[in-house]
């Protein structure tokens, strides 16, 4: 059975949804890095240059879709899905135009539903 | 004087006592005493009073007493031994007869000219006026048109201000409220996935209560939040030509798993031709999403559904009909307030908030539209939708929150 060894890095402020999140990654096979915030999100693709991102929007210090800008603005640009709770298309569509992203929301998928969407814009 | 000049005199007299009384402003010629030597024609005219009234009268006693002014006074004597004038003083009164009025007083001695008979011994003074009421009444006008613009301008900002406050608001509580909500949705599932290791089975039933339960919160914050933006005025509309026909059969289409699972028959008859209307392409999918869900919901499994649009009035009129529970008559006058579910609802479709006819109906409206429907319990029940063919009115916002059917575990 080969198991993805594919590097993803998640950026979500609340302990709760993180520990799940990384469980169910790991689980599936996948090396887990986690980031508090916008800022330490940054800090953590510069050292650990993760395959994939998948980033909360609302969070402390620096949000999700400013830390993708910064990326972007760097020249760093990675496969990005937001999960959010947010509904404002405002925000949205500001997510969206950073980077040819995706978006899902939160409390409409499970964690297989999550995985299944990582691994296919990875291509696995 | 001979004959000739007297008859001169009289011809320029005439002449002039004529130009006196065409004059459009009412004036007085005054003595050096102030009193009224003669008033014009004018005068009379505007005043409504009679030489009777006005000749020989000092210029204070005039009417009831309004040029008596101390002000006025000082000017008036001050003409002849300084000679000076004065122009422009304002007076306000309500006169007899005429009602409010503002006349504005020029005064000045009247010129000897040069050169001509001395027609007269003792300087006059020359009191025109001007009826400046309406000059006022537009000033006053502007002013507070002026006042009104900025006052608007003003209620306008801050309007812009709220309804960003509100935006915001409702942001910020759908989040906060779907954080915990997706964190016991995602362990619970986790658990019946077995990551934690295998279930008993009645652990396993107990695991899927609190999933399901769960389901229905995140349902009602959703539908909650959608309402809110409703009431708070902030629902985006963005009408666009629309191809309405086409958005029932994407509906309809969206939603065989779940017609599937209810083994239900669906039929959906779209003539050709359906013109294309100006109306905002993702609240009528959100109505469509609604009505037909219901339709599935509520009607046991293998009933029917019958899609139907046709061309009216250049709109376009939906109908959607289920042969399922139907709503009781009795109940039928409550089906689009907040949170109402009829009697037979909560049995076939626990997890229903009541919220969906509302919001429903509320974006029916923000399109121009009408909804209406026939029922009966236990004989299904029909819901119609007519839109018009224009007159959406575009709306800056926030959007409806995409119904996202859930599937049960």
């Amino acid at each position: 059975m080969t198991k993805p060894s594919k590097k993803i890095l998640i950026a979500e402020d609340d302990g709760s949804l993180l520990s799940a999140l990384q469980e169910r990654f790991a689980d599936e096979g996948f090396s887990v890095v986690t980031a508090r915030d916008g800022e330490e999100g940054l800090i953590a693709v510069e050292k650990e240059r993760p395959d994939l991102l998948l980033l909360d929007i609302r969070m402390p210090k620096m949000d999700g879709i400013t830390m993708a800008r910064k990326l972007k603005e760097a020249g760093t640009d990675l496969p990005t899905i937001f999960l959010t709770n947010l509904d404002d298309i405002g925000h949205i569509s500001e997510a969206m135009g950073v980077s040819k992203a995706d978006y899902l929301i939160k409390s409409d998928w499970n964690p297989d539903d999550v995985t299944a969407r990582v691994k296919a814009k990875l291509g696995l | 004087m001979s004959a000739v000049a007297r008859r001169l005199e009289k011809t320029a007299w005439i002449f002039v006592k004529s130009v006196i009384d065409t004059t459009p402003n009412p004036f007085l010629i005054l003595d050096p005493k102030l009193r009224v030597i003669m008033a014009n024609k004018y005068f009379y005219r505007f005043f409504r009073v009679a030489p009777k009234q006005t000749e020989k009268k000092p210029v204070y006693d005039l009417g009831r007493g309004q040029w008596d002014i101390p002000k006025l006074k000082k000017l008036l004597e001050e003409i002849l031994p300084q000679k000076t004038y004065f122009k422009n003083f304002e007076v306000e009164y309500n006169f007899p007869r005429i009602g409010n009025k503002t006349i504005l007083l020029n005064a000045r001695q009247i010129y000897e000219q040069a050169g001509l008979p001395r027609l007269i011994f003792t300087p006059m003074i020359l009191l025109v006026m001007e009826d400046i009421t309406a000059l006022k009444e537009s000033q006053k006008k502007a002013v507070t048109a002026d006042r009104i613009i900025k006052e608007s301008r003003a209620a306008l900002e801050q309007q812009k201000e709220i309804d960003k406050l509100k935006s915001e608001f409702v942001s910020l509580a759908s989040h906060q409220l779907r954080t915990p909500l997706t964190s016991i949705k995602w362990y619970a599932d986790m658990l019946l996935q077995k990551r934690a290791g295998e279930l008993a089975p009645k652990q396993k039933r107990y695991v899927r209560e609190i999933y399901q339960g769960n389901e229905r919160m995140i349902n009602l914050v959703r539908n909650l939040l959608n309402v809110s933006r409703i009431e708070a005025g902030i629902l985006a509309v963005r009408p666009r030509p629309a191809d309405v026909g086409a958005l029932l059969k994407e509906v309809t289409e969206e939603q065989v798993p779940f017609v599937r699972k209810k083994k239900h028959e669906v039929v959906v008859e779209i003539p050709a031709g359906l013109p294309k209307i100006s109306t905002d392409p993702e609240l009528v999918r959100m109505i469509f999403r609604n009505l037909f869900g219901n339709a599935v919901e509520y009607t046991p499994s293998r009933g029917k559904i019958t899609c139907t649009a046709e061309k009216k009035d250049g709109g376009i009129v939906v109908g959607i009909k289920d042969t399922g529970i139907g709503i009781p008559a009795r109940q039928q006058n409550r089906v689009f307030q907040k949170l109402f579910r009829g009697d037979n609802a909560t049995r076939e479709r626990p997890q229903g908030t009541g919220l969906e006819l509302f919001i429903t109906k509320a974006m029916v409206e923000a399109l121009a539209g009408k909804i209406w429907f026939r029922s009966k319990e236990g004989g299904g029940t029909t819901f119609w939708v007519a839109l018009p063919p224009k007159g959406v009115k575009m709306r800056p916002g926030q959007k409806i929150i995409d119904n996202h059917y859930d599937q049960t575990k």
